[in-house]
């Protein structure tokens, strides 16, 4: 009987298994000085995340803790303009390549920062040309870009560093595979019947992930108006997050009405946190950071 | 990936690596007992994926740079998203007192904006002209 492949020791001299994982023991000594790595995911797009991920980074830091954020949605990268630190250039020295900084000291890696302009996507070049258009070239790079941006990023000592997650639960056993040690997953949705729907899906793959969850933040649940301060409804037809959260057997974190000038200073790179704190949606967003520090034995 | 020589019963070991050329990467390996040689020749897309792994074929000379994978295949980059710089510009008394009156929550994303400003243009010193300039340039 000839030999199978496991009957022939090494890797014949290639090499690959050996870089393939001193890559993720690069991630991982990156990480050691990381105290929490939280990923922030949903189930559609569109409701929040990358909002709700730069309001809590800027929270915490605005503590005093020291903070990071990871734009890991390639497609849509965001972050670095709500945090404030879109333009900045990226140092590369003896540690790595030192992360932008934005408002509140929050340090913030994202592709948006390495791109010629807003109207350029994300697109990895090969050597010809050929395979731009690969599937497999462009997922595989997707994950390779992902991994430096953890491994090679100089993030120092940080309390918290806050992984935004493209929509949807597919990216997250991509993100696991590289933090197998991921201190927990925020859960992102809205009140409407098809995010709840889809979000489920979400919480299932954070389960079978075996990686703690944090728990659901409920966004848009209610509207604050302006004029004469009530939160009203926005989806007046759907059931509150907690009992959402409660039937998913997942802890609630709360809930956070929207307001109008959330758009205003996400766009605008000044956290709403930081502007409007006393507001209904400022003190969810704040309590809701508080809950990650208890969840995560911080205080 | 390993090859068999079926003749001896032997696992193949690397000898050579060649390319990528025209897109495709020579891998020659051979038995240590009867010395026979295989090459494997790879097609663009199997050289892409190797690539996109971020590794080579019989190992590296050395520790890859920082982020060096998406530095060699973004397209579209801008040209100053990354500078060479060890230690950053130093700070004249005065620049760090005026630095200071910056508001807490603004004061680290400000001074990274203003050391961006100097390496950008080799300035080694941040002075509070240095200051006036990058915020007459930046509307900061």
């Amino acid at each position: 009987m000839p030999k199978k492949y496991r009957d022939i020791a090494g890797d014949a001299g290639s090499d690959i298994v050996a870089q393939v994982v001193e890559q993720r023991q690069r991630v991982r000594s990156r990480m050691e000085r990381v105290a929490h790595t939280v990923a922030v995911m949903s189930g559609k797009g569109g409701v929040g995340k990358s909002m709700l991920t730069a309001n809590l980074a800027t929270a915490l830091a605005a503590r005093g803790y020291a903070v990071g954020a990871l734009d890991a949605d390639l497609s849509g990268p965001c972050l670095a303009r709500m945090l404030g630190a879109q333009g900045q250039s990226l140092r590369t020295g003896g540690e790595g390549v030192s992360p932008a900084v934005g408002v509140a000291g929050v340090k913030v890696m994202s592709v948006d920062l390495l791109l010629a302009g807003d109207e350029a996507p994300v697109v990895w070049d090969d050597l010809h040309g050929s395979a731009q258009n690969s599937s497999v070239w462009r997922g595989t790079m997707d994950v390779s870009a992902l991994r430096e941006f953890l491994s090679d990023t100089d993030w120092g000592e940080l309390e918290f560093l806050f992984i935004d997650l493209p929509p949807g639960s597919h990216p997250f056993p991509t993100l696991v595979q590289l933090l197998p040690d991921l201190d927990g997953t925020i859960v992102v949705t809205i009140p409407s019947d098809i995010s709840r729907l889809v979000v489920k899906k979400s919480v299932t793959m954070a389960r079978e992930s075996k990686t703690p969850l944090l728990g659901l933040v409920e966004n848009m649940a209610g509207y604050h108006c302006l004029h004469c301060g009530v939160v009203g409804e926005l989806f007046p037809s759907s059931t509150g997050g907690d009992t959402m959260a409660e039937d998913l057997g997942v802890p609630y974190l709360g809930q956070v009405p929207f307001d109008p000038r959330l758009c205003e200073s996400t766009e605008g790179g000044l956290p709403f946190v930081l502007e409007h704190g006393d507001s209904p949606a400022g003190k969810a967003l704040i309590e809701i950071a508080n809950r990650i520090e208890q969840s995560l034995g911080v205080s | 990936m390993k090859f068999l020589c079926r003749k001896c019963d032997e696992g193949m070991k690397l000898v050579a690596a060649e390319g990528p050329e025209e897109g495709s990467m020579a891998v020659t390996f051979a038995c240590p007992s009867c010395g026979n040689e295989v090459a494997m020749l790879t097609n663009p897309e199997e050289t892409n994926l190797v690539r996109a792994l971020g590794v080579q074929v019989g190992g590296r000379a050395g520790p890859s740079e920082p982020m060096a994978q998406v530095r060699a295949t973004l397209s579209r980059q801008r040209a100053e998203a990354f500078v060479r710089d060890e230690n950053g510009p130093i700070w004249t008394q005065e620049a760090t007192e005026r630095l200071e009156r910056v508001p807490g929550f603004a004061r680290d994303m400000a001074k990274k904006r203003y050391e961006d400003f100097a390496i950008q243009r080799g300035m080694s010193e941040i002075t509070p002209q240095v200051m006036d300039e990058a915020r007459e340039l930046l509307g900061q």
